[in-house]
């Protein structure tokens, strides 16, 4: 596969938080193609938890890369949600000099943690080549919500950034990027 | 070896200190008045049934002496009654080290030690000696295990179960112990697993044309023929591993060659995987961490008192592909999850267990090729040129995909993951320590025994 084809399969994945697999009907946004060309998110992180942990929220630390040959400054980053109950939110970027955010619950020792992870918010401008910055997202699923939707994860997150406008990031081969499943079967469903 | 000499030396420190100035053989006295030292700890429940052995050191004697022996009936305090000999009246530097062993398997157990030097006044009970000034002593010694004096505490975690056992140690920091960590094996420790896969794909596209124009000389040809091809040939290929993880049968004593038990390895000796496939060097990088405990107690004054000195020791063993490298490495490169917690060191990862981390990183090359030949003639009647042009462009696309498996283990409150390589270096070692869950059963029955947290490794 080459460069021109990842970046493609990049720009056209949809900004989706699914259910196990499915396309989400209503919650893709117009991608403009150049605005995320070259960005792309190289983790994915699959986090089993119980209901009340999942209502509690998972904080996600996520990489992200820049493969094209110039910096991308991003201005805002829009986790999308399409199902009601859950909640994504973005925390800010951590280069990961204080610690970096992979999984972890959404408790008041964490918090205050993750307060001196946390290097800030927007603008954020991603050199070429670069993949030291860690985006960080809390996902939070109501109880019920928990129970309908076993993989609630996200599969790409709307950016925009200073030159090229809008567009979507997801990870190169397609798979989630992040999200609370109910139990380890289904996380491999995901 | 090197983590007792250098508790040798700190205990030697503690006698600079705290013990009173002595000159010890013109000085020294026949003692008349009691036999024994007598030694008293407190042995640990996890100990329990085990054995028991007091042994002196000094630096007359390569081997430690021992000077008696026995067994741990229950857990509590144990007073141990040491034999006065000659050699404790007479010997200038010397250490009593109490051992207490509890038998894990045929080929494995689990020991703690604890030493102190011996004051003279130790050495010789109740006996009068000519110093700078006068001591008359009733000698008590007390160790306790574990320490029970200031913050923060070297703590007795809940370490894994009998048979299941992790090389490694447990720590409790703060004031309140609300961290309990064990820091285990380096590469991997039970309950990560990490799959790691290659793949690539080749894209060739060639571009071939073919030109041929006749001419007569001076004019234009009267036709021309242009074409080219282009031909796409996508290929993939690659490979998929999954590294070995301490649960798999296949670990070996790094230096007797037994195999261990499945998820035990002697941190102490390290374990290598026996496998046919080539990583198995891996299974030799060790990084063992433990905060140890060292209490000295002076009879000069009284009431008694103690110095308890708490030393943190990080055991590096690691394997770079033959040249093995073994030290201790106090700056904190591998920074104990305490340090971690107050934010102390970077591209520490937590992830709550259970978690699938995969990390997919992709690199391109291109590359083109081409040829051209350009033939002319001249026949004089005809003149004319044909002109070959062939190139092909050759874009390797490689995709590395890094699948690592957090298991949820009972007793496991959150893994710790240290990217050595974090700033580029895409295959390196990582290292992994996990947190104890607040409120784990630990008890008889259900995980088996804990054994105290600086037992492990040592």
């Amino acid at each position: 596969m080459t460069l021109a084809r990842i970046g493609a399969t990049v720009l056209m994945a949809a900004a989706l938080l699914t259910g196990c697999g499915g396309p989400n009907p209503t919650g893709t946004p117009s991608p403009t193609p150049a605005a995320a060309g070259g960005l792309a998110f190289i983790d994915t992180i699959l986090v089993p938890v119980r209901a009340d942990q999942a209502a509690t929220g998972v904080v996600f630390g996520i990489r992200l890369q820049n493969s094209s040959s110039h910096s991308r400054t991003i201005t805002s980053v829009q986790p999308v949600v399409a199902i009601s109950g859950v909640t994504v939110k973005y925390l800010g970027y951590s280069d990961c000099s204080k610690g970096c955010p992979g999984s972890e619950f959404w408790t008041p020792a964490n918090q205050a943690s993750l307060k001196g992870q946390i290097n800030g918010t927007v603008p954020l401008t991603v050199p070429p080549g670069h993949v030291k910055w860690t985006l960080v997202f809390l996902e939070q699923v109501s109880a019920e919500v928990f129970q309908a939707h076993p993989c609630a994860s996200v599969k790409s997150i709307t950016v925009r950034t200073s030159d090229d406008g809008t567009g979507t990031v997801g990870i190169v081969d397609g798979s989630a990027l992040f999200g609370i499943v109910t139990n380890e079967s289904d996380k491999q469903r995901c | 070896m090197a983590g007792r000499t250098k508790r040798l030396l700190i205990a030697a420190a503690l006698i600079s200190t705290t013990a009173p100035v002595w000159s010890p053989v013109a000085n020294a006295v026949a003692d008349t008045a009691t036999p024994t030292i007598a030694l008293t700890t407190n042995v640990d429940s996890s100990l329990a049934p085990g054995q028991w052995w007091v042994t002196f050191e000094d630096d007359t004697h390569v081997q430690p002496l021992t000077l008696v022996s026995g067994f741990i009936g229950q857990a509590g305090p144990l007073t141990v009654a040491i034999p006065q000999t000659p050699l404790l009246t007479t010997s200038k530097v010397d250490f009593v080290v109490f051992h207490a062993e509890r038998t894990i398997d045929s080929t494995h157990a689990q020991e703690m030690t604890a030493s102190i030097g011996l004051s003279p006044s130790m050495r010789s009970v109740g006996a009068s000696y000519s110093l700078d000034q006068p001591v008359v002593a009733t000698v008590l010694a007390t160790v306790t295990y574990p320490a029970t004096a200031s913050s923060p505490l070297p703590g007795v975690c809940s370490p894994p179960p009998v048979g299941n056992a992790l090389p490694g140690s447990c720590e409790q920091f703060g004031a309140d112990g609300a961290v309990d960590a064990f820091r285990g094996n380096a590469y991997h420790i039970l309950g990560t697993a990490t799959t790691f896969a290659v793949s690539y794909g080749n894209t060739q596209k060639w571009d071939n044309g073919v030109r041929y124009n006749a001419t007569t000389t001076g004019d234009n040809g009267s036709f021309s023929i242009n074409g080219n091809t282009s031909i796409e040939d996508t290929s993939t290929g690659g490979t998929d591993t999954t590294w070995p993880v301490l649960g798999d049968p296949q670990w070996i004593d790094k230096n007797t060659g037994a195999q261990v038990a499945p998820d035990y390895c002697p941190a102490s000796q390290g374990c290598q995987y026996a496998g046919t496939d080539t990583i198995h060097e891996w299974g030799k990088d060790q990084w063992h961490y433990s905060h140890q405990a060292n209490t000295t107690c002076s009879a000069v004054i009284s009431p008694l008192t103690c110095t308890t000195t708490y030393t943190d020791y990080v055991y590096d063993t690691l394997n770079n592909g033959g040249t093995e490298q073994l030290g201790d490495d106090p700056s904190g490169y591998y920074a104990d999850v305490a340090q971690v917690k107050a934010e102390s060191y970077g591209h520490w990862t937590p992830f709550i267990p259970g978690s699938t981390q995969t990390t997919t990183e992709t690199t391109a090359t291109s590359r083109t090729n081409s040829s051209d030949w350009n033939t002319t003639y001249n026949t004089g009647l005809f003149s004319g040129s044909i002109n070959f042009v062939s190139s092909m462009t050759e874009e390797t696309t490689a995709s590395v995909k890094d699948t690592i498996v957090f298991r949820a283990l009972p007793w496991m409150n959150a893994f710790y993951r240290y990217d050595n390589n974090y700033d580029g270096v895409v295959f390196g070692h990582d290292w992994y320590t996990c947190e104890w869950a607040a409120g784990y059963d630990s008890s008889p029955g259900a995980y088996g025994t804990p054994p105290p947290c600086s037992v492990l490794g040592q």
